[in-house]
């Protein structure tokens, strides 16, 4: 029996049986990493003795995810274990500490499997910004995975993991997700604890699981979401309705994200549509011109915090410092621009310029001010909608080396993901099908705040429908 | 609207620097990026005070233990005694 | 003279170090002379993936000062980060207030040529510390990350100061008010008082306002009193020259009592200000401030009028009891044990003030009681005063009775020992008798040497008087 073809639910279940053991699971997965990751490089680190140590250890009766191990986005604090945000500036640095929701997954019972590869500080939506390694996308090698969580969302297609957890930004969770085939959920900002995650845009971020069936993400969920005192943006959840009557569902489609998606992403958006239908759910076709700005809101609202956030790498305290320097300016700088890659550099310029005297009101606050009518925007569809419907990403995974050229070709990558996340709002994607080339295509349920359970029913009833089948 | 960017202005704000294919480059994204985040629509302002923080919320003024000194350092470039070290600073 | 023909215009710039256990975003202790970065954690040392998280103290011990100051506190407040590299600064960037500064529209009171003067504070805001550097020779420049964090406030005046005396006067106020209030140590040798002044001149009479120098590395009463005159005059001389003065940054030197240019910031002044992300705007109620106002204690202007009104003390007395509030609750509580307040004053002000260690208030009430009474003389109010400092566990009771120190002031008792004293001051006497009424004091030391100092000088020189005449 392949352990690694199981589910987490299925692997508990099993455990919990006692008709396996931990070792064997832990053992399982390590084995699979060292047949298949060569060939995909989702791993930056493999803890193969902190793996087999914890699995011995493994008290499987604390959790249903006790005794299974996870996979870490490698910008998300593991204490003792290098955490580099696939960086050159955070190359072999070990946090002292770790993340909340590390430590939330470790009292469940759970241990860390891995690092994972992604862009580089969450900036990219192909994992091709990674200073560190090139990640394939399992279904087809000459593809990039998505990102910038592609290492995640590749190590669970390929089962080289049985659950991981990344995080989203702009669509870092959702995009690879649906590029890979598995189901990715960022959460209602707020519903999990950012302390540990090593900071993109403050205001944007959250971490969410990265599963390859709908009941394995929700679980996780439930496991990483509540209040912590150490970070004061995290609120207490409130998660409304368990059972679900479909047939009362009202569903959203927004005319806008449909019309930026390509015939094969879109055919599949209207079966998963139909089939929702079918059940018993009415969909309905709605425009939402306020989104039109939400991509261009989104980069500068994620570029200025951004370059605040990544202002503390200056070669002092840790990370990369340059070995010659003429004084302490020269030492910064220069650590600063060898440390980082190109995009992450070229994030900071913008947003460094975006908050700059003169142009702070034109860019900045302006974008805010886009920002705030996006939420207003879907309040009120909230008002008469439970969901909404709607592509993942505008197409299937590309080519490496596709984007390279044009900054903003890779940017608009991010277009059915962002209002999501600028508005703060919990979206998941499960994927819906594949398209004449075998490549797998994603659908996003977005929910009000909070309304996480609503869209995990949804997506379970969906997943039942489509029956999608994994690599 | 034309901008002229200062692309040395704003690379010393940042402490990054680049050379002039590489400010040329930049020069170019700028002007594509600024297109695309482009005529940014003015709307009303309006300061959201939903997400406030309840004052008897926030931290208690109690003390909890740290990082020990040697695992900070750790981490450290360069420290000496204790302390980090970096080049001299002119304060002037 | 030509300094005459101009005022100086001058805003001070005030930070105060607040007195709480913990850091103002994270749960590192604040006590003062720790080892090099042993008071440091993934928050104040700006590691990766850390946050803060605002302590309620010092949210608290702000708008306590700023009631005490008269503030309005504002309702709907936040923090920006304020963005500059510094490695003194591990987030290369500061967690602050821009634009909703926590309170504004303050004032305080000072007295200025003997008339009283409101010198407006603008606002007060908090703010975290920076860390501290060592240059070294050698070595570099050494970071010790300890301070990073300790919650400040920062108190913004008015440019309502006109000379160097205002400025001390308002400092010294300001640090009076703020130990009352319990919020901070102000200590400026310490660093939890700091004190940079923006001055300006212009030719009395003008309104409009010249360009204006910051001064820095000002950390004494006196050295603020040095800085502002020689820049005044600086300034001034330059002016007269024709120069344009330029808005910098000056720092102070405390050898040679100058002010120097500093090297400006390449790019000082853009900090990019923007709300901070990782901690939400808060909202203070009426309810909330109403809790911390009912808790202030009675400030040092209403202490002294009440200390003036109650006890009938002078106003320059009741100005240096008030000065402290500690060994104001002391005077306080002694007086409530004597029925004489003034002498209790007067033994404070002259021989308590170097001491920190003040004695039994009840014991020194007492020793008010016999010296009020005139069971003992100034002397020997001394005397016994010197006994409690030095450890003498007996009451002043005892040790009158013991010591045989009790006054002698009736005349039977008083009578021998002035015969004694003519009999033996025949010279002085004949003086006295010729005229020269000072020479009544000779005698008279003659008896206090005689009775060991227990004898009631004015009653001797009124028997004196009497015999001689």
């Amino acid at each position: 029996m392949d352990l690694t073809l199981l589910s987490v639910i299925e692997l508990s279940e099993a455990l919990k049986k006692h008709e396996i053991t931990s070792i064997e699971i832990a053992e399982a997965y390590l084995q699979r990493i060292a047949k298949k990751d060569g060939e995909i490089g989702a791993y930056i680190t493999v803890c193969n003795q902190g793996t087999l140590e914890a699995s011995k250890n493994a008290d499987t009766s604390l959790s249903d995810i006790a005794g299974i191990p996870v996979a870490v986005k490698d910008n998300i604090c593991t204490k003792g274990i290098t955490t580099t945000c696939a960086s050159k500036m955070l190359y072999g640095y070990v946090p002292p500490y770790d993340a909340s929701v590390i430590e939330k997954l470790k009292s469940a019972g759970s241990f860390v499997l891995g690092k994972l590869n992604m862009d580089e500080f969450g900036m990219g939506s192909s994992t091709e910004n990674s200073a560190l390694k090139l990640t394939r996308n399992p279904y087809d090698y000459d593809r990039v995975p998505g990102g910038s969580s592609g290492g995640a969302a590749a190590a669970v297609a390929a089962y080289e993991a049985p659950f991981a957890i990344a995080s989203d930004t702009g669509g870092s969770i959702r995009q690879p997700a649906a590029f890979c085939g598995v189901v990715g959920m960022k959460p209602t900002y707020g519903s999990v604890s950012r302390y540990g995650l090593v900071a993109f845009a403050s205001s944007l971020d959250q971490i969410g699981p990265i599963t390859r069936t709908v009941r394995d993400n929700r679980l996780i969920f439930n496991i990483i979401c509540g209040k912590d005192a150490r970070d004061s943006t995290t609120a207490e959840s409130v998660y409304e309705r368990d059972a679900i009557d479909i047939s009362s569902l009202r569903i959203a489609v927004l005319s806008e994200l449909m019309d930026s998606a390509s015939a094969d992403v879109k055919e599949k958006i209207i079966k998963a549509a139909s089939k929702l239908e079918r059940l018993g759910a009415q969909i309905d076709i709605l425009s939402l011109p306020e989104i039109k700005s939400a991509l261009s809101a989104y980069y500068i609202i994620s570029s200025a915090e951004a370059s605040s956030n990544l202002a503390r790498y200056d070669g002092v305290r840790y990370g990369y410092r340059v070995k010659n320097f003429d004084d302490i300016d020269d030492m910064m700088i220069q650590s600063r621009s060898e440390g980082f890659g190109e995009e992450v550099k070229r994030r900071i310029m913008l947003g460094t310029f975006a908050l700059s005297t003169g142009y702070h009101d034109a860019y900045y606050k302006r974008a805010k001010h886009v920002q705030r009518a996006v939420i207003n925007a879907f309040d009120r569809i909230f008002k008469s909608y439970d969901l909404i419907l709607a592509p993942t990403t505008p197409g299937v995974a590309f080519r490496f080396g596709e984007m390279k050229n044009d900054p903003t070709a890779m940017y608009r990558q991010d277009i059915c993901t962002v209002p999501a996340s600028i508005a703060g709002l919990p979206a998941l994607s499960l994927p819906v099908g594949k398209n004449a080339a075998g490549l797998p295509i994603g659908a996003q349920l977005i929910g009000a705040a909070f309304s996480e359970n609503l869209i995990y029913s949804v997506a379970e009833l969906l997943e039942r429908e489509v029956k999608y089948c994994g690599l | 609207m034309k901008r002229r960017i200062d692309i040395k202005h704003i690379a010393s704000l940042a402490k990054l620097s680049f050379d002039d294919q590489e400010t040329a480059i930049l020069e170019k994204n700028f002007e594509s990026i600024l297109d695309f985040a482009g005529e940014l629509p003015i709307l009303v302002d309006a300061d959201d005070m939903s997400d406030v923080l309840e004052l008897d919320k926030l931290r208690d003024d109690h003390i909890s233990a740290g990082i020990s000194v040697d695992i900070l350092l750790k981490q450290a470039p360069s420290s000496l005694n204790g302390f980090i070290s970096v080049p001299k600073v002119i304060e002037n | 003279m030509v300094y005459d023909v101009y005022e100086m215009v001058i805003g001070l710039e005030v930070h105060v170090e607040l007195k709480t256990e913990t850091k103002i975003f994270c749960s590192c202790s604040t006590a003062f002379g720790a080892e090099p970065n042993t008071q440091c954690c993934p928050v104040c040392m700006g590691l990766p993936g850390a946050l803060p998280t605002l302590n309620k103290k010092a949210v608290e011990y702000a708008i306590k000062a700023g009631l005490a100051l008269n503030c309005d506190i504002n309702r709907y407040t936040r923090m920006d980060r304020k963005n500059y590299f510094y490695p003194d600064l591990p987030k290369a960037y500061q967690i602050s207030q821009y634009d909703l500064p926590l309170c504004k529209n303050g004032y305080v009171e000072i007295e200025s040529s003997g008339k009283r003067k409101k010198i407006g504070i603008t606002r007060i805001h908090l703010e975290e510390d920076a860390g501290k550097l060592i240059h070294d020779a050698d070595a570099g420049t050494l970071i010790d990350c300890n301070r990073c964090g300790v919650p400040l406030i920062e108190i913004v005046s008015e440019p309502d100061i006109r000379s160097a005396e205002e400025a001390v006067t308002y400092v010294k106020s300001l640090r009076s008010i703020l130990l009352y209030t319990g919020v901070s140590d102000v200590k400026m040798q310490e660093g939890s008082l700091r004190c940079d002044v923006n001055l300006s001149v212009r030719r009395r009479g003008d309104s409009m306002l010249g360009n204006r120098c910051e001064l820095k590395n000002i950390n004494s009463f006196r050295f603020i009193a040095e800085a502002i005159e020689y820049e005044f005059r600086r300034q001034v001389d330059a002016v007269e020259r024709g120069e344009l003065i330029v808005i910098e940054t000056r720092r102070f030197d405390q050898n040679d009592g100058k002010t120097y240019a500093m090297r400006p910031k390449e790019d000082a002044g853009e900090y990019r200000f923007f709300p901070e992300p990782d901690i939400p705007a808060f909202l203070i109620s009426d309810d909330y401030i109403s809790k911390i106002a009912v808790e202030l204690p009675m400030l040092p202007d209403a202490k002294k009028e009440m200390l003036m009104v109650k006890y009938g003390l002078t106003k320059y007395d009741a100005e240096l009891l008030t000065e402290n509030p500690s060994r104001c609750e002391y005077y306080e509580f002694a007086a409530s044990k004597t029925n004489y307040p003034k002498i209790l004053a007067n033994i404070m002000i002259s021989e308590l003030t170097e001491c920190a260690c003040l004695p039994d208030a009840e014991m020194l009430a007492q020793i008010c009681n016999f010296s009020g009474e005139e069971r003992i003389n100034s002397n020997t109010a001394k005397k016994l005063l010197t006994s409690l400092l030095n450890g003498d566990k007996r009451t002043p009771e005892d040790i009158i009775r013991e010591e045989n120190l009790e006054q002698i002031s009736s005349v039977e008792a008083l009578m021998p020992f002035v015969e004694e004293a003519i009999a033996g001051n025949q010279k002085s006497v004949n003086d006295y008798k010729a005229g020269k009424s000072a020479a009544l004091k000779a005698i008279v030391g003659s008896v206090m040497r005689s009775t060991s100092g227990r004898a009631n000088a004015v009653k001797v020189s009124e028997i004196l008087a009497d015999v001689l005449k």
